[in-house]
């Protein structure tokens, strides 16, 4: 009888697993009272009944979620635009992957059931096969076919696609079948499956889709079709009643709101105008925190902020001159003083968020230290300090925030910065397409990918071989390094390789990093299920209502 | 009267020209292409190339100028850049915002700006008067967005009577509506009352100053009588040029309140598209509150000419 | 004059509290050169945002520093601005009107034509084009401001050229064989020097407050710079956490643009001619 009772228990369990603890702690105390075990039956049976049935109201399918987000996409086609606010909603929403990232960082199939590596020569040909039983929007069944014409319409060069550089040692995808997919490569190409988890364009597309109509009316075999996109106002997707997977999602319907200021969508969610707010700032944050009737999720968001400096610029040639610039900030300070507490952020020390399994902890390499911040720079020829400019990209308020805080920092050691706030279009043109800057902070998405965090910065070289990147820094050793970490599969050689990649970096101080500041997602307390991704994708499955 | 109304309209055409002229060519200037704003830092070269080419920015600058002008004056206003819709749905969604706000405000200023000021000038050197010169002073002196933001403090950050910031629809709810769009009206049409106040006080000075009020005086009427009948609607015709010559200064008032409280608005539009170098955007809108101002002017003018016959002997 | 005027001054209510209020003004921009209670652009982040108390008069910022010591460094900011853009919507708007008056005919039409154009732009978006064009920073708000300055004083200017061409005694002064510019000179200036002085301390005030909209707005001054404007929009975002933050900046520019506009009125009703005339 008392295993009876035991599974009976367990049973009860299940059923309350996701419920408020207090709807659990009631049964558990009407369960502890001695009564003979016919009577305990009774109960229980009868408690299971109310649990069910009010399951079923609880756990809800159904539902409608607004969401507030800061920037309207820029066409629905994944494939045609590099804009983080379309890949947001789209990416795993949608369109679908033949990987994918989960909440807990793990790499996982998704539209792909299984795949294998053979190394070819000098290159590999990756075989992937499918899920079956899978269909688009629009009832096409998806098939091998779709992967091929997918990826051969990203990597066309008619297409033009923004997104298709990091996918260029595709040489051939081949549907060897309606279940299996494979892609040739030259060399090794270990970067390959993470970028099929989370590269932009990756979401597979029905074949023969036209692109310009896919810009506003997206189709795919995500668990949410698209509805409406009323522009400057909002996007609506509804749920896809044959998705593939069963049981998900569980919301109806869920509305993007188009809300580009803080306090706009602050105002928005206290008013029950919004019932989420996704990457909050601060100072809205700390409001609404302890307010019972809302709630927040943080976590790190694997965004890496840096203080970037000209590497071909003097003074920041000089290696001495970057080290004490190093030694003269203080991240703690600044995670204080941006993110308002201290646990609204993580400092970093590396090209790598801790949310990468790559990461090395170099936080430590240079502590804050003023006195030796002031030696290095009076090595260097600097003794009493310098004057430079700190650009300031006007619409990232964090960033602006943190380089006033960084230039009082330096001006304790000698060096006097002028801040110069600019517009957007005016940091593109001067910072990132003409180099032609002394110091700047901003902030990149990291992948979970090694080589995406390097290739970009590190890899783009001029025809001279000099570095076509913002950051100006050319090292011939360092590439070699990292084009060995897209030759070789074992995870332990690579993951050498990139501590290697990342302590030479860090030596030799080409940037300063600062902190991967938390992403801060205010909702109402009944909205659940809702996990941060270690991308910028707003993941809707998993979400259900109160 | 005809021949004036020409010749004014005339000069409107040409300052309009000029204008147009002028805000083509700044932000032909301002560094920044929209193409590279619109494809992100990751776009190749040929990418932004072919952007460009579609969106028309490698034409001759007379080129796109005359399709502009062209475009401007047969009612298409063209297609944003950034969103790809027609710029005469947006500005039209942002007027439902920018004018129920500028109305709202504009009335608000009248009432409590207009009485006042007669009120003032009737009670010269009096309580009253100097209550009003005070208020006045006080309302010239406060910035209209530091306004605002205390209003905002108080009366949605503190009481929660209103939102703080942001605008919720029309079709979404009337009243919300309005509740959004109160605190700026307050802000922006207290500011502009004080304004008024004390120039439709002076206007009403101005009037009992004349001479035909000292004979009617003399003639023995009643004070009364003399207000009413003789010095106020003589008074109105200033008045009424006043307050039409602030509505340039309101218009420029909303710009910044719509930033203060969150409104998209048409003031609001207009800075983001600056931000995002949205050309067409830019030139619309300048062109557009250039039109308001300058008719808004020509009309007051006439209504004063129409009104003041010494006027029209010029 | 000068005896007349100071009499006739002290006895100007609107012209005393505004004299006061400016020359408060001036100190606290003169005194800032030497002397804060502490550094107005250092840091402090441990203590960060703390209500007033006997260390900090008016409490601290969202990076810890002290309030009463950016509001005085506001202070210059504001007078600078103030000098430059009326300074330049003066000089060139004077000449601009002056000529157009005397000229008269095509050349008249074309410069108010002109002045018109650049009346009609908002200031604000003016200065926000212009801003964008040059680049962010304090001396292009102000060259911004100045030139939403320069219709006002040339409209001003060729109202009174216009009037005194008309008075008797300048027919007079030219029918005796007297140039255009000594006429000008002697007898046209000092008619339009008393509406012009009073204009400029009326448009001090605008300018002041135009620079902190702009500053407000994310133009003009740049940080670790203490400019009033740019302070209220920093409080702003603080305002659910620290409200108080947002009122120390917005009474100092309302204190400021009262004294100049106080002052303005006062000097109009003193050196008004028709009292002058009648003393």
């Amino acid at each position: 009888m008392n295993g009876l009772a035991q599974s009976i228990d367990r049973a009860l369990e299940e059923i309350c697993k996701d419920w408020n603890s207090m709807k659990y702690r009631w049964m558990r105390f009407i369960l502890d009272v001695p009564m003979n075990l016919h009577n305990r039956l009774i109960i229980s049976l009868i408690i299971i009944v109310v649990g069910l049935s009010s399951l079923a109201t609880a756990q809800t399918t159904g539902g409608t979620l607004t969401v507030a987000v800061q920037a309207e996409p820029d066409g629905l086609n994944l494939i045609l635009t590099p804009a983080t606010a379309s890949y947001q909603l789209v990416m795993y929403n949608i369109t679908e992957t033949l990987m994918r990232y989960t909440a807990d960082r793990e790499l996982v199939p998704l539209l792909a059931t299984s795949y294998e590596v053979n190394e070819i020569d000098s290159g590999a040909e990756y075989t992937f096969h499918l899920q079956s039983g899978v269909l688009f929007h629009n009832g096409q069944p998806f098939t091998a076919k779709d992967v091929k014409y997918t990826f051969d319409t990203l990597l066309d060069p008619d297409t033009a696609s923004p997104n298709a550089s990091p996918f260029a040692y595709i040489k051939e995808v081949v549907a060897v079948d309606a279940t299996t997919v494979k892609f040739i490569t030259e060399g090794k190409a270990a970067s390959l499956v993470g970028y099929l988890a989370s590269g932009k364009g990756t979401g597979i597309i029905p074949r023969g889709s036209d692109m310009e109509a896919l810009r506003s009316n997206p189709i795919g075999t995500g668990p949410f079709m698209f509805s409406q996109w009323i522009p400057g106002d909002s996007l609506t997707f509804v749920k896809n009643p044959n998705y593939w997977k069963p049981g998900i999602p569980y919301l109806d319907k869920a509305v993007f709101k188009i809300i580009p200021d803080q306090a706009a969508s602050l105002a928005a969610l206290m008013s029950g105008d919004v019932d989420f707010v996704d990457r909050m700032v601060a100072e809205n944050a700390i409001q609404i925190e302890n307010d019972p009737r809302f709630k927040i999720v943080s976590g790190p968001q694997n965004l890496a902020q840096l203080l970037a400096m000209n590497n071909a610029r003097s003074p920041f040639d000089n290696v001495l001159v970057r080290r004490a610039i190093y030694y003269a900030i203080d991240r703690d300070e600044i995670i204080t003083a941006t993110d308002l507490k201290p646990e609204w952020g993580s400092p970093i020390g590396s090209h790598m968020t801790p949310m990468n399994p790559y990461y090395v902890d170099l936080t430590g390499m240079y502590p804050h230290d003023p006195s030796k911040a002031r030696e290095l720079l009076a090595q260097a020829g600097y003794p009493n300090g310098f004057d430079t400019t700190i650009y300031l990209p006007q619409p990232y308020q964090l960033h602006v925030r943190t380089g006033e805080i960084i230039a009082d920092q330096l001006r304790e050691v000698g060096i006097n910065c002028k801040l110069e706030i600019v517009e957007w279009g005016i940091w593109l043109d001067k910072v990132y397409e003409q180099w032609d800057y002394d110091m700047t902070v901003i902030g990149h998405d990291q992948g979970l990918e090694p080589a995406a965090n390097f290739t970009k910065g590190f890899m783009r070289a001029k025809e001279d071989g000099t570095s076509a990147y913002y950051w100006q820094y050319t090292n011939y050793f360092l590439r070699e390094l990292l084009d060995r970490g897209n030759e070789t599969f074992n995870v332990n050689e690579r993951k050498m390789i990139y501590a290697m990649v990342q302590t030479l970096i860090a030596d030799d101080a080409v940037l300063i990093w600062i902190q991967d500041p938390h992403q801060l997602e205010g909702m109402r307390a009944g909205v659940m299920g809702y996990r941060i991704l270690p991308m910028y994708v707003f993941d809707l499955a998993p979400i259900y209502l109160e | 009267m005809l021949t004036y109304t020409i010749r004014r309209l005339i000069s409107l055409a040409i300052s309009l020209v000029l204008i147009s002229l002028l805000i083509f060519t700044v932000m032909r200037i301002i560094p920044g292409d929209p193409a590279q704003m619109m494809l992100g830092t990751e776009a190749e070269p040929e990418t932004l190339e072919i952007l460009r080419d579609k969106l028309g920015l490698d034409e001759p600058l007379i080129v796109q100028y005359l399709s502009w002008a062209r475009g401007v004056l047969t009612g298409n206003l063209g297609d944003s850049l950034r969103y790809n819709v027609p710029i005469s749905a947006l500005i039209s969604s942002r007027l439902l915002v920018t004018a129920p706000l500028a109305g709202i405000a504009i009335l608000l200023s009248i009432l409590l700006g207009v009485p006042t000021g007669l009120y003032a000038g009737t009670h010269r050197n009096q309580m009253g008067d100097y209550g009003v010169m005070i208020f006045s002073q006080i309302g010239l002196a406060v910035p209209a967005f530091w306004f605002g933001i205390l209003l905002m403090l108080i009366f949605a950050v503190q009481l929660h009577w209103f939102p703080a910031g942001g605008f919720i629809p029309w079709t979404r709810s009337v009243s919300g509506a309005f509740k959004s769009l109160i605190l700026p009206a307050i802000a922006l049409g207290i500011i502009r009352a004080a304004v008024i106040a004390r120039l439709s006080r002076s206007a009403l000075l101005e009037v009992l100053h004349q001479d035909y009020i000292r004979t009617a005086r003399s003639k023995g009427l009643v004070e009364h009588i003399i207000l009413y009948k003789h010095a106020l609607r003589n008074a109105l015709i200033p008045i009424i040029t006043i307050v039409g010559m602030q509505f340039a200064a309101l218009l420029a008032g909303t710009i910044i309140i719509e930033n203060v409280f969150y409104l998209p608005g048409l003031g609001r539009l207009a800075f983001q598209a600056i931000s995002q170098r949205d050309l067409p955007v830019v030139q619309d809108i300048v062109l557009l509150i250039a039109v308001m101002v300058v008719g808004m002017n020509l009309l007051v003018d006439l209504t004063y000419v129409l009104l003041d016959p010494r006027i029209r002997l010029e | 004059m000068w005896p007349h005027f100071f009499h006739y001054a002290r006895q100007n209510v609107s012209f005393m509290i505004g004299f006061v209020l400016i020359v408060l003004l001036l100190i606290t921009a003169i005194v800032t050169e030497f002397y804060t209670p502490y550094d107005p652009i250092k840091m402090r982040i441990p203590h960060r945002m703390e209500p007033p108390s006997k260390n900090h008069l008016l409490g601290t910022d969202q990076y810890g520093r002290d309030v009463l010591s950016r509001i005085m460094q506001g202070s210059q900011t504001s007078i600078l601005v103030g000098v430059i853009a009326v300074g330049i919507g003066m000089v060139f708007g004077i000449t601009l009107g002056v000529w157009s008056g005397l000229a008269g005919g095509w050349w008249d039409e074309t410069i108010m034509r002109l002045m018109d154009v650049l009346y009609a732009f908002p200031a604000v978006l003016n200065a926000i084009l212009l801003s964008s064009l040059l680049g962010p920073g304090i001396m292009n708000s102000m060259m911004a401001i100045g030139v939403y300055n320069i219709p006002i004083f040339a409209r001003l200017s060729r109202g009174g050229v216009l009037g005194a061409k008309e008075l008797e005694y300048t027919a007079a002064a030219y029918s005796i064989g007297r140039g255009r510019f000594g006429v000008a000179c002697k007898h046209i200036f000092p008619n339009v020097l008393s509406p012009l002085i009073v204009q400029g301390t009326i448009q001090f005030a605008v300018a002041i407050l135009s620079e902190a909209g702009l500053s407000y707005l994310g133009f003009g001054t740049q940080p670790p710079f203490a400019s009033w404007g740019r302070m209220l929009r920093e409080a702003q975002t603080f305002m659910g956490i620290d409200p108080l933050l947002a009122v120390f900046p917005g009474l100092a520019i309302a204190i400021a643009v009262l004294g100049f506009n106080l002052l303005g009125d006062g000097l109009r009703d003193v050196l008004d001619p028709r009292l002058m005339k009648s003393r």
